[in-house]
């Protein structure tokens, strides 16, 4: 801007003379143009009369934090001589006290914000207490006083030592050694609660292990410190400030901890907070996340803590992921499905004890959970056992959400309890009433099999070696059909369930044909269930539509939605379900078709069915809502579409106070990362349809379309993805040709389409994209990352494409990569032209 | 997610956005309520959490701190007008991690014409304007924030001159 730059010429060039010669210099620089002589005089008046203005928000602008202690300073007696460590609750020296006695301590000087006489009186009051506590695994206080500034501050024992949780994963100690740590801390605070201290801030920071003639020894430290700084805790405020002060983190609180109006904390406090760490320990995790409980706010948060049941370790475990699983099971040195076995039990029993909401169900003291321990060590029966019958079943109930490894395990052990009883009484053709006593168990045995199966996320068992399952499953299905015609019922149950299983490994065909003869059973049967005939015609639907044969799944989904309106049964809900379901599978499939309008109005019947039951705030009216604001967006009413998704979240309970498209952007990114595909789906089609409206395209706009697309893609859902990866691509080939991410959206659409089994269409959107990185691998950030993902992708088309020795080429290469490691710069192998003319081949 | 998230300055922005609101929350509540915020050292500290000493994210820090500046400032406008708001909408004053980040009640006023005469600066003259952000929203020095835009210091105490003049007489003629 000519006119601006011309400003700045003469603003800055008067500012330079003396201020008596300015008015010549600007009158003659403005030859004749009044209204810049005017402009450049405001300019220099306003630089006079705004000397003061703009004064940056930082109240010692420019100058570094003032450091209240440094090393050197002496507080007391003590002498600073290095910080060793820095927390929520305050700074941590190595100090050198030099009388009584001269040995070295830890110094700690509590963070501003806390009346420094009440915390000495506090700690004052306990001190005889204190100091009747010496056991080796506790770090003793001596002592405790203000600094000159006037803070408070305590000395304790010097620990050199890395935290208990740090600790066990370096060393990668098994389970078994991480218990006998967990057991001497549990001495420790057993020892500490006899002298009537409760520590209150248990937590691994707080538990430092050290080595000693190659033993370790934990140590806990910070004993009558958390109570001595805490104690006015009236209003929200300071309990947050409580929260960031002393605990850091929320997620080894205890619920009467959290509680705004307890004052009553007793040693089963510190029994919770042990039952965290255990928890922690083994699987990595604490029972609540804490920047969630954070998150989401006090009220919410202590509801969570008072109300919510955590989950089991075990299935906690088997619902990380898989990724994360062989992590933390690598830490202990086993593979995924022993830790979880391991886990699954007793330690789950014990954990859960300790994490009981009411203290009185939780262990008594420190001991009993100790003694606990050690009998699960030693193979004794443990006290921690369900409470009841029904507690039992509800947990059981819970197990069906078990993870893969776990799943097959179970399912084995049914096949094979299903084998001796059904079919073996059915070789020896028993009384007839028998048989049929032993159809009714199977089917209900195939039922519960069938919702076990149900938790098996088909992504996870892709990724595993599913050679076991595969063998089993083709052997079931032989002898269902070999063994058990005469029970017809029995057997189309089983198919229908072996059908989805074989779905659930992405093979359509194989589950097309059972659920087909499955279907055909229930259709002669005259005695059959018109539910099961929905359920049948369900899956056969999905089964095709999975393949994209959408018009002959269009005509199963059609008499499937026939039956289940039809449907007559007194079970509460479950036609419900059933009509709600096939609702929104055929509006997926006629969405597929481009009879957008149409499935629309199917989406709309289903969510009205939805709302009814299971009722508004099932997640399953959130998946609706999502569903329903994809095809309005397909539709172009972006405006409907973000409203469906508001609503959505709602019933994940997100709040709006800072729904931006950004914080929502990054709300899903979180939720990926955590497996939650179908909350973070939520956040990026709303956060796509904000900034959609904030700026129509460009950078911000490609982003939100490929991460939702990815999502999708997670889900299996290729059709959804396509046309989202589509939009990104033409986008940022229009935007910005030349960057590897561009490239990188080709290679995923490719992907996206290999899902959909167009292998002819995805290859040279794969091979191009893939090259296109190639060339400009040096600009991608996660290379390798993306290298073994676009190399496995390959694998996965050669596979499909029947090319063994391409694909084993291929794996040899990714092989190459992964033995690399991940910090090193990975070789992009070429696709050569060779792979290329392979392409063209039949 | 994506390894393709994080790529312009635009992108960046909500990353350091959110964790900066986060560290601003945290500060607060840990230290004395009435205590003005200190940007300089919030971002400091988000540029350790976000792997700054790594540099993984960032192609430099110097883009970093571009996206420091506008989060800062967003942050900022945005707790000074829910400030106005509840002041002058007489709702009830509700304790909040928001809140946190509100500078003294004075300021909320100065915030939001400062943040919105600058936006329109920034059309003018994107440099000067974002060497208003680095000073006035995070803080810097001019040596800091002359570092950070590749100039010398004395130029960008030229163009502070500059820049505080125009802003302020916006401002004035308003």
């Amino acid at each position: 801007m000519a006119h601006h730059e011309r400003e700045i010429e003469v603003f800055e060039a008067a500012l330079e003379l003396p201020s008596g010669e300015r008015e010549a210099f600007v009158e003659q620089a403005s030859a004749g143009d009044p209204e810049f002589l005017k402009r450049i005089r405001a300019l220099l008046d306003a630089a006079e009369d705004g000397a003061d203005f703009l004064t940056p928000l930082t109240p010692n602008p420019g100058q570094p934090l003032p450091a209240i202690e440094k090393p050197g300073d002496r507080i007391g007696r003590y002498k600073l001589l290095e910080q060793i460590g820095e927390g929520g609750c305050g700074v941590v020296y190595m100090a050198e006290q030099e009388e009584p006695i001269r040995r070295k301590v830890a110094l700690k000087v509590i963070k501003l914000g806390m009346d420094t006489r009440q915390v000495v009186a506090r700690f004052e009051a306990e001190r005889q207490a204190l100091a009747l506590m010496d056991h080796p695994n506790i770090a003793k206080v001596y002592d405790a006083g203000a600094t000159t500034t006037g803070r408070p501050f305590f000395v304790m024992e010097l620990v050199r030592g890395v935290r208990i949780t740090d600790y066990c994963n370096e060393k990668r100690l098994a389970t078994a050694q991480r218990l006998e740590l967990f057991n001497q801390v549990c001495q420790a605070v057993q020892h500490a609660h006899q002298k009537g201290i409760i520590h209150r801030d248990l937590k691994p920071s707080n538990i430092l292990v050290t080595v000693n003639d190659g033993q370790a020894v934990p140590k806990v430290i910070d004993f009558g410190i958390a109570k001595a700084t805490s104690g006015e805790r009236l209003t929200d405020k300071t309990v947050f400030t409580a929260f960031h002060q002393f605990m850091g983190t929320p997620a080894y609180m205890s619920p009467e901890q959290a509680e705004l109006t307890s004052v009553d904390i007793d040693t089963r406090s510190d029994v919770y907070t042990l039952g965290v760490l255990l928890y922690e320990l083994l699987t990595g995790q604490t029972p609540f996340d804490a920047s969630e409980l954070l998150e989401a706010g006090l009220e919410e948060m202590r509801r969570t803590l008072r109300e919510k049941e955590p989950a089991r370790p075990s299935t906690r475990l088997s619902t990380l992921g898989a990724e994360k699983l062989r992590a933390t099971a690598g830490l202990q040195g086993l593979e995924p499905p022993k830790l979880i076995s391991l886990v699954r039990g007793d330690l789950d029993w014990i954990v859960l004890k300790c994490l009981e909401k009411d203290r009185a169900r939780r262990y008594q003291t420190a001991n009993a959970l100790l003694t606990d321990i050690q009998r699960h060590l030693s193979n004794e029966p443990v006290s921690a056992r369900p409470r009841s019958r029904l507690y039992e079943f509800q947990r059981t109930i819970r197990r069906h959400k078990l993870g893969f490894a776990a799943g097959v395990v179970v399912m084995m052990t049914l096949f094979l309890a299903l084998g001796i009883s059904t079919w073996s009484l059915a070789k020896e053709k028993r009384a007839r009433h028998r048989a049929d006593l032993e159809a009714a168990k199977s089917s209900q045995t195939a039922r519960f099999l069938e919702d076990m199966l149900r938790g098996i996320d088909p992504k996870t068992a892709q990724e595993r070696d599913t050679t076991l399952l595969r063998d089993l499953l083709g052997r079931s299905a032989t002898r269902v059909s070999e063994d058990l015609t005469n029970q017809p019922l029995v057997e189309a149950h089983l198919e229908n369930t072996i059908g989805n299983i074989y779905a659930a490994l992405g093979e359509f065909e194989t589950a097309e044909q059972m659920a087909r003869n499955a279907l055909a059973l229930r259709r002669s049967e005259a005695s059959g269930q018109p539910a099961d005939l929905a359920e049948s015609l369900f899956d056969l639907a999905h089964h095709l539509w999975s393949q994209g044969k959408l018009s002959e799944a269009e005509q199963f989904a059609r008499e499937g939605l026939n039956t289940a309106t039809n449907l007559v049964t007194n079970i509460p809900g479950k036609k419900d379900a059933l009509v709600a379901k096939s609702l929104a599978q055929l509006g997926v499939i006629v969405q597929d078709q481009g009879k957008l309008g149409e499935a629309e109005d199917l989406f709309r019947q289903s969510l009205a069915v939805r709302k009814q039951v299971p009722g508004q705030d099932h997640p399953a009216v959130a998946q609706t809502l999502n569903t329903l604001s994809g095809v309005l967006t397909l539709e172009g009413k972006l405006g409907e579409a973000e409203t469906a998704n508001r609503d959505a979240l709602k019933v994940f309970g997100f709040s709006f106070q800072q729904s931006d498209a950004d914080a929502l952007y990054n709300r899903g990114n979180t939720l990926f990362d955590r497996g939650r595909l179908t909350q973070a789906e939520a956040c990026f089609r709303q956060a796509l349809a904000l900034r959609r409206k904030r700026s129509g395209e460009g950078p911000d706009v490609e982003v939100a379309l490929s991460s939702l697309a990815t999502t999708l893609r997670h889900q299996q859902r290729f059709a959804e993805a396509e046309p989202l990866y589509r939009e990104c691509l033409a986008s940022r080939e229009k935007n910005c040709p030349n960057a590897w991410y561009t490239h990188y959206t080709r290679l995923l659409l490719g992907a996206t389409l290999m899902g959909k089994r167009k292998f002819e269409e995805a290859e040279p959107l794969l091979i191009s994209g893939y090259e296109g990185m190639r060339e400009r691998e040096s600009s991608i950030r996660d290379r390798t990352k993306v290298l073994v993902e676009s190399l496995q992708t390959f694998i996965q088309l050669f596979e499909a494409t029947a090319r063994p020795q391409k694909a084993d080429e291929w794996r040899g290469k990714l092989s190459a990569v992964q033995a690399s490691g991940p910090r090193s710069k990975p070789v992009w192998p070429e696709f050569s032209s060779k792979d290329n003319e392979a392409a063209s081949e039949p | 997610m994506d390894p393709e998230n994080i790529q312009s300055t635009e992108e960046l922005l909500p990353l350091v956005y959110a964790e900066l609101r986060r560290l601003a929350a945290h500060k607060m509540a840990s230290e004395n309520p009435g205590q003005t915020l200190q940007p300089t050292a919030l971002v400091h500290e988000a540029w350790l959490k976000l792997g700054g000493g790594e540099g993984r994210q960032w192609r430099n820090r110097n883009h970093f701190f571009a996206a420091a500046a506008e989060a800062m400032r967003r942050i900022l406008t945005d707790n000074a007008r829910r400030k106005l708001r509840v002041r002058h909408g007489g709702g009830q004053q509700r304790v909040e991690l928001e809140d946190a980040t509100t500078a003294a009640n004075s300021e909320a006023d100065d915030i939001l014409g400062i943040s919105e005469a600058l936006e329109k600066f920034a059309k003018i003259d994107p440099q000067r304007a974002e060497l208003v952000k680095l000073r006035y929203f995070v803080g810097l020095s001019f040596a800091e924030a002359a570092e950070v835009l590749g100039i010398s210091e004395p130029t960008a105490k030229r163009y502070w001159s500059f820049a505080r003049a125009w802003l302020y007489e916006e401002i004035k003629a308003r």
